[in-house]
């Protein structure tokens, strides 16, 4: 039986498709090195909230939904939410939980050298950040309540 | 003397486990190159002072992550760990228990307490086979989430070491965790609790009955190039070596047996007739022995 001409170029287009495709993830785990993430705290008006998570950490998949949910809340507010990965073995494992949970804030890959240049001994660990400065550290996964609770108190003078 | 020799031995392992002493400054645990070494005994990753990783939580780690790991075919930490706890086991079997182990050394510490003394059933010994199956291999990688992570079961729920060596230490390090007391904190405080009366009245009580590392050097005691070694036709039954024994063997009974930590105490302290010894690949090595059987006097 004959091959139709057009089957090898439709397999090759499609595994072309497939290897690309998660290149166009709406929300791609990037690398990040600790200058860019000192760089990403030098923020004005509005504080940061960078939350120390890994993919292999139990309380932070819990965790990651509510600030997803917060965000969606409170991002036209001026909310500025950023997921630093501390997992030793690159943003893969990340970037499937990320996928899963359809998060929507910034994620981005330090790796464990994050732990030792923020002074972070547990995940998840949520540094708020003003002026460039870790003003508090919320360490272990908090309900929403709490959460919540603190986002509001931090945004009141914040200008979006 | 061996036993001044071992307890040196202990002191300056325990130490070396824990020599980060900047910890009250930085208030954290130390981070370095050196925690993706493990040490040979139990000692937790979490501990403020410790320097290595501890080979039970590797282990979980590897377990609780093994689907996303064989997805990602990352699986190097994991084999680093067996293949650590294989090479020292098979040198050595559980001779680490006696000499390295801080949470061992504890256990002796608090023995010395003088009390009235109890032996337990010699069926719970098979006891850290149950851990060290359910707790460290099966329930991290069987019960896993939507992702495919497990929990460190172990960690979580039994580890007297890591409440004592982690959980009160980085509570009064880090007051914003007190906030996060529940439940499974008071469990953990509960089996340390338990086991810190049972180290009074019962000799190495966490490591006869639940220690799954122990379980997993046992395993090598038959096969390791170091061995003890027992002369029947010189054993006279006196049961000094049980009497003198940390972990409440027999040796009479077998030499190498599952809880024999060789710590060499029953052939330095306790055997007068030289029915006890020891080998190195098959290899007897010169007696070092300070006491000498004493000599009968003459009949007249």
């Amino acid at each position: 039986m004959k091959t139709p001409r057009f089957v090898p170029i439709l397999t090759a287009i499609i595994i072309v498709f497939i290897s690309v495709v998660p290149t166009f993830a709406q929300n791609k785990v990037e690398p990040i090195d600790i200058e860019g993430v000192n760089k990403m705290m030098i923020v004005q008006d509005c504080p940061l909230f960078l939350v120390a998570t890994a993919a292999w950490c139990g309380p932070c998949r819990q965790e990651l939904p509510i600030l997803n949910k917060l965000y969606a809340k409170y991002k036209e507010h001026g909310l500025k939410l950023v997921a630093i990965s501390l997992d030793a073995d690159g943003p893969a494992g990340m970037q499937r939980l990320v996928d899963a949970l359809d998060l929507k804030f910034p994620v981005y890959w330090a790796g464990e050298r994050m732990a030792s240049a923020y002074n972070i001994f547990g995940v998840p660990t949520i540094l708020i950040v003003r002026e460039g400065k870790v003003q508090e550290r919320i360490i272990g996964k908090r309900d929403e309540n709490f959460l919540e609770r603190k986002i509001s108190s931090l945004m009141s003078n914040c200008k979006p | 003397m061996m036993w001044v020799l071992r307890r040196w031995i202990q002191t300056a392992a325990t130490f070396l486990s824990n020599a980060y002493l900047m910890f009250p400054a930085s208030r954290n645990i130390y981070q370095g190159r050196l925690k993706s070494v493990c040490t040979p005994g139990l000692n937790c990753y979490s501990c403020p002072a410790a320097t290595g990783a501890c080979p039970l939580g590797s282990l979980q780690n590897f377990y609780a992550t093994l689907r996303p790991g064989l997805e990602q075919g990352r699986l190097h930490v994991g084999l680093y760990v067996i293949g650590f706890l294989g090479i020292i086991g098979s040198l050595v079997g559980r001779m680490p228990c006696a000499w390295v182990c801080p949470f061992g050394f504890l256990q002796e510490i608090i023995y010395k307490i003088p009390s009235r003394k109890f032996e337990i059933p010699h069926v719970l010994i098979y006891g850290k086979y149950v851990f060290l199956g359910l707790f460290i291999v099966i329930l991290p990688a069987v019960v896993v989430d939507d992702f495919g992570y497990g929990v460190t079961w172990f960690c979580k729920y039994v580890c007297p070491a890591g409440t004592l060596e982690a959980g009160i230490p980085m509570l009064a390090l880090q007051p914003s965790l007190r906030e996060l007391i529940g439940p499974l904190f008071y469990n953990k405080m509960a089996v340390l609790l338990l086991f810190l009366i049972l180290m009074v009245f019962i000799k190495r009580p966490f490591c006869r009955v639940v220690c799954p590392l122990g379980a997993i050097y046992s395993l090598f005691n038959r096969v390791s190039v170091f061995r003890m070694v027992h002369h029947p036709d010189k054993c006279v039954l006196c049961e000094e070596c049980y009497r003198h024994c940390p972990m409440g063997v027999r040796f009479y009974e077998g030499a190498n047996q599952v809880d024999c930590i060789r710590c060499l105490k029953c052939y330095q302290e306790s055997c007068k007739f030289g029915a006890i010894s020891y080998e190195v690949a098959g290899i007897r090595l010169p007696s070092i022995r300070t006491k000498r059987p004493e000599k009968e006097a003459p009949a007249d």
